[in-house]
This record gives structure tokens, C-alpha cells and sequence, in this order.
């Protein structure tokens, strides 16, 4: 796979060469290093990774919420045919107003506890995507029947997304709702702006898992019924096998592997991947393995070469030395190993199983991290 | 020695009622009933994994076996000695042998104190040698597989999972021989989470160790728990071997909480009971429904649920079940009554019974 060449079809974003350190009083850490990435027109992608791999800072460069400085992001980012990058604050609000939407992690947060549910989402409706309307425009669109069709709207977002009971909750506060309907409040104002592009950061991790389930299935259906482009991110490599068409890895600030869903995790490549899939408990009643040894890279001072080397049961001295790269292994699948590599034969490469008897072996006593 | 055939921990109808206080007199206008009538056992050196949602009162069970909270009825028996509301007397004696390891590795260790120190804490109480700390600390640490270089660390220059460990190491320190593990790997990532698990397998082979193991995630305990209650609203739904409650899933809300679960693999889908989305969400404990708690959100509900409370019986002598659908009584009111084995189970059976590839 080549590095400048989007992997989806008819991209609306691709994220070329992502690079985003920050300066801190330590030093300069590199967090994303070199990151690529492409959503297709009504394309579900999921970037799964641990804490810390750096999901949420791509996401965040993605729809500028990083302060610069201390962030530096370089690269090339482009919605649409549009360079994001080199837009001014204000066009790129107006941009991501009209067509990009974020539905935050936490439901209990992301709410103004002081405003009702209501007065919010109707705000968002018609207001969004214009940070500055000046004030004569602000109190004719406020106070005109232009907030009453706003209203309608709202409510009607408020049924779609399954709420219980819109009228009342729409004159409720945040703090009468329970987690899973601020959960749906908040993907209902997201809607509001009919976006092209949705970004889920770890939806519905902090509900239960039944309810957990319930904003799945609304969310496929929604998916479904606006056609949008969803940019998912998510821990929990269980939601990207259910949600998503395509699913990037994360390790250490880098994208380590890319393949479908299904391939990903009919034959996951990468040793990280693998372990993770490994790691994970099994219905089936399977031995799960013991988890994958030590912890994410210092960003101050990253490994030299693959990030992963120093946890990998297959690290060599040439992993430890150059970034592998990443090797096309079937439609719009690459992964970022040596053992990918053409000169390898398909013989001394891990599968899941191998990597999870390395894993299940009981390591010595061992110094250090989790 | 005691009868080895005693269980270690016994827990009889167990209560525990919050009272809800209102006006300016701060009158007790009603309850929370947080445990309502809960009863299980563990065998010692077993492990029985409890689970349930938030507000189902898991963590409120360990809190008042332990003695954090009070209990309002009931009997929690340790070893055959009544501990249901203990003397400080009893509890200093309990806490050497019950420990609890809380579900935050973070704010469950005192940020100004280095991890030396806060280990070191139990084992003053218990009247360790001042000159004989240091050992014990690192023996503690190599026995969660740290090493000596933890000693002068401070909490904030832990991973979660490190914490965690430490955690699981104050616990050790007094030697105890029931663990209470409140959701202990729940703000871990998968790879950690398994590291702590294979840790506390290999802890509890090593000392005999008896777990009481709090959860939310169903597939954790599959490999881990011999026994599983599963809680809703304060009370126990279904109880049994771990293996026959995957299987063959009778309560409604057991069923639900396993097909909500995203898995990974195919294999692992037939593992599911057939998807049943769940309506609503769980009520409040102030306010609990009628008849069979579960009645609310229940896809095969009967009008004689939300009236009648249905009674904890076991089923075909293998998991207790309070359920009307396997009631005798009320089993005619229910037309949609749903196939209790896994397809992985029914399949297996199937192929084994008709000889077919």
C-alpha cells in the first residue's frame, strides 16, 4: 500500500502524513507519528487501539480542538476536496458546522447542566455552525417563529433517536436524564446539522451494557438512514466488529494495521492485533491469554523503530532499528510488520493462535509495567 | 481446623435499606432498597462472580459483608461466626481475613504516601517488626510481579494496571483468606485487564484464596468464576455454576446480558443467546416495580408478572431461577417461551444426537 494513496473509494476525509507532537516541560513528544487515514462516502470506520495510542488526539486534530501550541499538527488533512489545514478559524468553523459532527464519550459531561435539553439541541438547530451571527440577527432568529420551526425540528430529531417521552424531556435538564437518554440527546444534536461526516468518540463506553447495546442498534439505523460517514473510536474491538466497514489499529501513535472487518478479525496480521484479539475474554469458555507484556511507548522517547518491538514476542534487531512499512496485503488491507514483508515466507508468520500460546505461557517474574 | 465442608462465606436474606429523608425535619419519607433479600455461598478457595448493572447493588453487597455499611436483615455468616453488623472487636479480627480490592486503582491509593509506605500500613497493624518492613513490603510487591524499585514510586508514576496490582498487594498483606473484588479490572484496558486476571488465578492457586468477584462484563467470568449470581434491583435473578448459566441462560435478564455483549469471533456469536433487546432502562431502587422486578423491561412479560412476585427456585436441579416461565404455575400464560441452550450448546447436542457432520 502505498502511503500516498487514500485506501477508500471515493474518500469525503482522507488524513495524509498526521504528524502531532506536543511541547511539554520534558521535552517534545511525538505522539502521532505519520498517521493515514481515509473515510468513503457512507463508509462506517473504526480506529480501535488502548488508551493512549493516540485515537483521540487524531480525532481531535481532525476537527481542531487542539490548542496550538503546545500542539504542533503537520500534515494533510482533506474533507471533501478541501485542505483543512490551511483554512482560516473561520472557515473551517463554518465547514465543520454544516458538515462534521462529534458525539462525545462521556453523556454525563458533555451536556450545559445550567440549560435544558431543549433550549440546547434548539440552539444547535439554528445556530450552529455560525459562531457569529452578531446581535441584531441573533434576536430576530431568537424571538421569531424561526425558533418555534427550530423547536419542531428538535422534536422530531428527539423521536428519531428513540427518546422516551420527547415533549417532557425537551423541557428537562441534563441532570433529570438518565446516562443512555443524554446518550441519545447528544447523537440527536449531533444529527441536527445533518452532517456528512460523524465522529463517535467512544460511544456509550460509560453506560451499561445493555443500554450500551440499545445505542448501538439506533446507531446503525441512523447510520443507515442519513447515510453519513462515520468515523468511529472505540477500545472495545467487540463494538468495531458489530458497527464498522473498516478498521485502522492504533499502536503508539501510528496506524499499524488496516484491513475490512471482516478480514481484521478473521486473520488479524499484526502481533498487536493479535494479542489484543487474544487478550480479550471468550464466551466460548477458550483460554484467553494473559495480555500482552509491558506498556505503551513513552512519547518523549519513543522506540527507534517499530514502536511495538520492545512487547512483541517477534521482535528482531531489525524491528528495533527502522519504522517496517506498510505492506499491502490484499484490498485495503496493510500492515505495518516486517513479517509482512515479501522476502518472509507466509510460513514465519504469527497467527492468532501462536500469539496467544506466547501469551499464555507464564512469563518469570517480571520487572516492570503493565 | 473447621468442617471443611462449611462454606467460608454465608449470606442469608441479606438487606440493606437507604433511608431517603425529606422535609425540614429530615423525616424517613422512604427507602432505597439497594439489597433486597440476598442469599448465596462460597465454598472456600472457590470463586463466585456477581454481576449485574449499575444500581443493581453488587457493590452493596460487598460493602455490607465487609462491614463498610450496615446490614438492615439478614445474616452474613464467615467461617460459622455471625458477622451481620459487627463489634469493632469482630471486625478487627475480620479485616484480617476479608480484604476488598475497590474497582478505581487510582483513588484507592493515597497520592502523597510512595507505594512503599502505603503497603506498609497493613502490616504495622498487624504488628510487623519495624526492621522486618522493608522485606515483607517487597515480598509483597514480587508476589503481584513487582520488583523492589516500587518502593519510593509514587502512585501518579504507576500504569492503572501497576495500581492496580499494588492494590492487590495491600489486600495480601494480612494474609486473608476471602478477597472481595470490586470491578477490579473495569478501568483497565483488555491487555491489562488480562494480566490481572492471570495474576489473580495464579494468587488464588497459590494461597487457597477465596473470591467474591463484583463485575459488569459477563464474558470475564466465563473462565473465572465457578460460581455466578446474577443481580437485578437488589436481588439475585439466577445463580449457578458458571458453565450452566452460559449454556443454558433461563432468566430473561441473563439472556439479555449475554446477547449484549460485542464479541469478536463467530464462534463466539453462537455462544449468544438469541439477540433480545432490552426496553427501557433499569428503574430506580426507590421506586422498584410490582411483581417481578424485571417485569418492566422483560420481552416475554405476562400480566401476571407485574403482579405476582415470582420465587427463587432451581430448575431441573441445576441453576435457581426467579422466573415465572419456569414456574409450573404460571408457565401456560407465556407463548413465547425462549430456547434455553446456546445455538453452540443446541448444535453440539444436536450433532451428537442425529450423528451428522
Amino acid at each position: 500500500m502505498k502511503l500516498d494513496e487514500p485506501v477508500a473509494e471515493n474518500p469525503l476525509l482522507t488524513v495524509e502524513n498526521l504528524e502531532v507532537g506536543f511541547e511539554s516541560f520534558d521535552g517534545f513528544a511525538e505522539v502521532i507519528d505519520g498517521v493515514n487515514l481515509s473515510i468513503g462516502k457512507g463508509e462506517v470506520v473504526t480506529i480501535a487501539g488502548e488508551t493512549g495510542c493516540g485515537k483521540s488526539v487524531t480525532m481531535k486534530s481532525i476537527l481542531r480542538l487542539l490548542n496550538q501550541p503546545p500542539a504542533r499538527v503537520n500534515g494533510e488533512i482533506t474533507f471533501d476536496g478541501t485542505e483543512l489545514l490551511s483554512l482560516s478559524d473561520r472557515e473551517f468553523e463554518r465547514v465543520k458546522g454544516q458538515r462534521m459532527s462529534l458525539v462525545f464519550q462521556d453523556p454525563m459531561s458533555s451536556l450545559n447542566p445550567t440549560f435544558t435539553i431543549g433550549e440546547q439541541l434548539t440552539d444547535t438547530a439554528q445556530f450552529g455552525g455560525d459562531s457569529d451571527t452578531g446581535v441584531v440577527e441573533f434576536f430576530r432568529r431568537r424571538f421569531s417563529g424561526e425558533r418555534d420551526e427550530a423547536r419542531e425540528r428538535v422534536l422530531e430529531m428527539l423521536r428519531e433517536v428513540q427518546m422516551p417521552d420527547p415533549e417532557n424531556i425537551m423541557d428537562s435538564y441534563p441532570s433529570q436524564l438518565s446516562g443512555g437518554m443524554r446518550q441519545r440527546a447528544l447523537i440527536a444534536q449531533a444529527l441536527l446539522n445533518e452532517p456528512d461526516l460523524l465522529i463517535a468518540d467512544e460511544i456509550g463506553t460509560a453506560l451499561d451494557v445493555t443500554i450500551h447495546d440499545q445505542i448501538l442498534d439506533l446507531l446503525k439505523d441512523l447510520i443507515e438512514n442519513h447515510d453519513l460517514s462515520v468515523l468511529m473510536i472505540t477500545h472495545n474491538l467487540g463494538v468495531a466488529r458489530q458497527v464498522s466497514d473498516r478498521v485502522y489499529v492504533m499502536y503508539g501513535g501510528r496506524i499499524v494495521e488496516t484491513a475490512p472487518t471482516d478480514e481484521l478479525f478473521e486473520n488479524p496480521k499484526h502481533p498487536y492485533t493479535q494479542g489484543l484479539i487474544a487478550s480479550i475474554p471468550r464466551l466460548t469458555g477458550d483460554e484467553m491469554a494473559t495480555g500482552i507484556d509491558g506498556s505503551i511507548p513513552e512519547y518523549l522517547d519513543p522506540p527507534p523503530g517499530c514502536r511495538f518491538a520492545p512487547r512483541c514476542p517477534y521482535a528482531t534487531a531489525e524491528c528495533e532499528q527502522a519504522r517496517p512499512e506498510m505492506y499491502e496485503r490484499g484490498p485495503q488491507t496493510g500492515v505495518e510488520c516486517v513479517l509482512y514483508d515479501e522476502a518472509v515466507p507466509a510460513s514465519e508468520r504469527p497467527t492468532v493462535e501462536e500469539t496467544r500460546s506466547h501469551m499464555t505461557r507464564r512469563p518469570g517474574k517480571q520487572t516492570g509495567g503493565d | 481446623m473447621t468442617d471443611v465442608s462449611e462454606p467460608l462465606l454465608e449470606v442469608d436474606d441479606l438487606e440493606k435499606y437507604f433511608p431517603v429523608k425529606s422535609g425540614i425535619i429530615k423525616r424517613t419519607s422512604d427507602y432505597v432498597k439497594a439489597v433486597d433479600g440476598v442469599s448465596f455461598d462460597i465454598e472456600r478457595g472457590e470463586t463466585l462472580a456477581l454481576i449485574g448493572e449499575s444500581g443493581s447493588g453488587k457493590s452493596t453487597v460487598a460493602r455490607t459483608i465487609i462491614g463498610l455499611t450496615g446490614a438492615t436483615g439478614g445474616t452474613v455468616r464467615f467461617d460459622g461466626e455471625d458477622i451481620t453488623n459487627a463489634t469493632d472487636e469482630q471486625l478487627a479480627r475480620l479485616r484480617s481475613r476479608v480484604q476488598m480490592v475497590f474497582q478505581d486503582p487510582t483513588s484507592s491509593l493515597n497520592p502523597r504516601r510512595t507505594i512503599g509506605k502505603s503497603l506498609a500500613v497493613p502490616l504495622k497493624a498487624r504488628g510487623v517488626a519495624k526492621s522486618d518492613l522493608r522485606e515483607r513490603v517487597v515480598d509483597l510487591l514480587e508476589r503481584v510481579e513487582l520488583n523492589d524499585e516500587y518502593w519510593n514510586k509514587y502512585p501518579h508514576e504507576l500504569s492503572g494496571g501497576q495500581k492496580q496490582r499494588v492494590n492487590i498487594a495491600r489486600a495480601l498483606a494480612v494474609e486473608p483468606e476471602l478477597l472481595l473484588l470490586d470491578e477490579p479490572t473495569s478501568a483497565l484496558d483488555v491487555s491489562v485487564q488480562a494480566k490481572i486476571i492471570a495474576l489473580l488465578e495464579d494468587l488464588q492457586e497459590e494461597f487457597g484464596l477465596t473470591y467474591l468477584f463484583i463485575t459488569h462484563d459477563l464474558s470475564l467470568v466465563r473462565n473465572f468464576a465457578d460460581e455466578t449470581a446474577v443481580m437485578y434491583l437488589g436481588e439475585i435473578q439466577e445463580r449457578g455454576p458458571t458453565e450452566e448459566v452460559f449454556q443454558r441462560p433461563r432468566h430473561p435478564y441473563s439472556r439479555a446480558l449475554l446477547s449484549a455483549i460485542p464479541v469478536t469471533t463467530d464462534e463466539e456469536e453462537a455462544y449468544k443467546p438469541r439477540h433480545e433487546p432490552l426496553r427501557g432502562e433499569i428503574p430506580s431502587p426507590r421506586d422498584v416495580p410490582a411483581g417481578c422486578r424485571f417485569h418492566t423491561r422483560c420481552p416475554y412479560a405476562t400480566d401476571a408478572c407485574s403482579t405476582d412476585e415470582p420465587q427463587f427456585v432451581a430448575v431441573d436441579a441445576g441453576p435457581s431461577v426467579r422466573c415465572h416461565i419456569y414456574d409450573e404455575a404460571y408457565a401456560d400464560a407465556f407463548d413465547d417461551v425462549p430456547e434455553v441452550a446456546v445455538a453452540a450448546v443446541a448444535d453440539e447436542t444436536v450433532a451428537s444426537n442425529t450423528h451428522e457432520p
